[in-house]
Parts: structure tokens; sequence; C-alpha cells
């Protein structure tokens, strides 16, 4: 692994006019190596299954940083790359989302979030569907569509604090159980807090409201979270 | 008392059918919100239990019944097996996934067909 310096030595190479065409390929190729994984930490705090097209665009993004890169300031090319990483796959998945969910759903949504929340304070338990319905002064037939809305969704933004959770331990006991031998490649996949929520639903056997008052999260995002890992498990299975 | 019966074709496609009209029973049931969405996990593990054992060309088969507070499920496909395999070790994490969130699970053949029984209930 590179050091800052080194890396901004590369750069300084690359824009050195007396670089040929063939060095040039070779340092942006090293660049890129060298922030394979920075690319690959950012795609994971997105849960989508479209990996390679967003390494491409990671790439993309280094290769913007390279251009862009100011050596004169006092900041780690990392840093000022994973600003451009992040920006080509936030655009891309803002503007290729395989499910777009209508505005008066998104907004439900928000509105059903608040609704669980305050219920859950004051009762110190989950809503029933009717119950949630009644407090988030929605009928049934739009809570249906925002509880739909909410399990369809997979993409997680970088700007969501829960993405930024601190995971202190993993699950090792996935490692003795046979049941999960067979997923155990896709769940090291997982980001630590997917891998901390199947963990604490299926090992620890905790309820879903539990996870979330634990994890300081709402029991929808929960939800959602385990929605999608058990889709990623499963795909996984289906895949090999 | 059945709420709702429904038969479907053996393909992954239908799934989400099945979650959906898990949702909208579970709800009728007035199920706490995490045993509502662990009513439609569970009817989605089951489906696949069904589609893993389904004799070829056969549909499958779901039968949704409630009481306050529990959902229940009774699935069956046609199935050719003679006697079932060691559950836990074929169905692998499925298993652990479905027996964790269901307070009731039955999984037998009879009659030629394979049938899956669960009950989802709330933890109040």
């Amino acid at each position: 692994m590179l050091t800052a310096g080194a890396v901004n030595e590369l750069i300084r190479e690359l824009r050195s006019p007396d670089v040929t065409a063939a060095r040039t390929d070779e340092l942006k190729s090293e660049i890129i190596a060298e922030h394979q994984g920075l690319i690959h930490h950012f795609i994971r705090l997105y849960d989508v299954q479209v990996v390679e097209d967003l390494v491409q665009l990671g790439t993309i993004g280094v290769l913007a940083a390279i251009d862009k890169f100011d050596l004169d300031r006092q900041v780690a090319f990392a840093t000022f790359a994973g600003v451009r990483i992040r920006g080509e796959i936030s655009h891309y998945l803002r503007d290729n989302a395989t499910i777009r969910i209508p505005r008066s759903v998104q907004s439900h949504i928000k509105v059903v979030r608040t609704a669980q929340d305050t219920f859950v304070a004051q009762h110190n338990q989950l809503p029933t569907f009717v119950q949630l319905a009644i407090h988030a002064d929605l009928n049934r037939s739009e809570l249906f569509d925002a509880m739909q809305a909410n399990q369809s969704t997979h993409l997680f933004s970088l700007d969501d604090p829960e993405t930024y959770l601190d995971i202190p331990a993993t699950h090792s006991e996935y490692e003795f159980v046979d049941e999960w031998a067979s997923v155990r490649p896709a769940i090291d996949q997982l980001a630590p807090l997917e891998r901390k929520i199947l963990g604490m639903r299926f090992i620890e056997q905790k309820r879903q409201g539990e996870i979330a008052q634990e994890l300081g999260m709402n029991q929808m995002a929960v939800s959602r979270r385990l929605n999608s890992i058990l889709e990623r498990l499963r795909h996984h299975v289906t895949a090999v | 008392m059945t709420e709702v019966s429904v038969c479907v074709p053996n393909a992954p496609e239908y799934l989400r059918v099945i979650r959906q009209i898990a949702m909208v029973v579970g709800a009728k049931a007035d199920l706490l919100l995490d045993a509502l969405d662990e009513g439609q996990l569970a009817s989605d593990e089951a489906a696949n239990i069904l589609m893993k054992f389904a004799e070829p060309g056969a549909s499958l088969n779901f039968e949704w019944e409630t009481e306050p507070g529990v959902l229940h499920l009774r699935a069956r496909t046609r199935c050719s097996l003679s006697h079932l395999p060691d559950l836990p070790a074929t169905l692998g994490y499925a298993w652990v996934i479905i027996s964790s969130i269901t307070s009731k699970l039955e999984i037998f053949l009879e009659n030629g067909e394979v049938h899956v029984d669960l009950s989802v209930e709330s933890a109040i």
C-alpha cells in the first residue's frame, strides 16, 4: 500500500511534460489499483448488486480525481478521490434506480416512520398495522403502499447516519453453525451493520423492535435491511 | 377460518404475490409490525421450500388463516419423494430463518404432497 506522499509522487510524474503515453497508462493503472479498496468501500455502503458497473464508475471517479487533484493542498489524494467516487456512484444510482417510488409514497414513508417512532416512544412497543394507520393518519391502502415501497428500496444513502454506525463486533458464531456454511461468502460481503443485524435476529433471536431499539434505528429501517440481506443471501445460494 | 387461498405456478416470479398476500392477511390479523414483516418472510420461505421439493409441473397451494395477533399458513404441493431429507442440512440457512421466525413449524409428507404448516405471532 502506497503512502499519501507516494501517491502524490505518481500524480506529479503523470503531469510531467516528459511522460510517455505508455508510462501515463502505467501510472494511472497503479493509482487506480491502489484505490480499489476505497471504491469497494463506497460500493458496500450502497446496498446494490450491480457491483461490476459501480467499480467502473468508481474508477471513473479516480481518473477524474487524478485530473483535478491539487498537489499543493494539504489533503490526501484518497480523501479527494473518495468524494469523486461517491459522486459518480450516487449520481448513477439516483438516475438508474430500478424502482422509482412516487413522491406521494415517499412522503408517506417518512410520515409512517415518524408515526412509528412517536408511537414507540409513547407506548414502549411497536404498533400493529391498524394502530400505525391511525397514528399516521393514513388509510390502509396508503399504509400498504408505503410499507411495500419501504421494503422495495434497497439503496441506502451515504448520508444515512445508519451507514456509519460503529459496530464493535461481528458474529463469529456463523463459523460454527453448519447451516450458515452455504452463505458464508455472502455474509462476508455484508457491511458490519448488516452482519450485526443478521446476527442479532437469527443468532441472538431478537425481534426487529428490540434490534431497532438497541441500534438506535427505526423498525422499518431494520426490516428494510433484513429483507435486503436475506435477498442477497438467497441470490448467493441460487447463483452458486 | 381460511381468509385467503391461492394456487400459483412453481416459479420464483410468484414469490412477490405470496409476500403481498401474506402482508394483507397479516394486517387483517392486526399483527405487530415486526410480526407482519416476518409473516411475509415466513410465507416466502415456505414457498421456497415447496419449490425445492415440488414435482415437475406441480403448482403451489397456500391458505392463510388468522386469529388476533396470529397468522397461520398451510402450504402444500405435489411431491414424489417417499421421505423428506434431513431438513436443517438440506435447507441450510433457510431452515435457521424459518424456524427462528415461526411460533409453530411443521414440514411433512402426506398423500403424495409436501406440507409446510406454520404460524407467526406477535410477541407482546
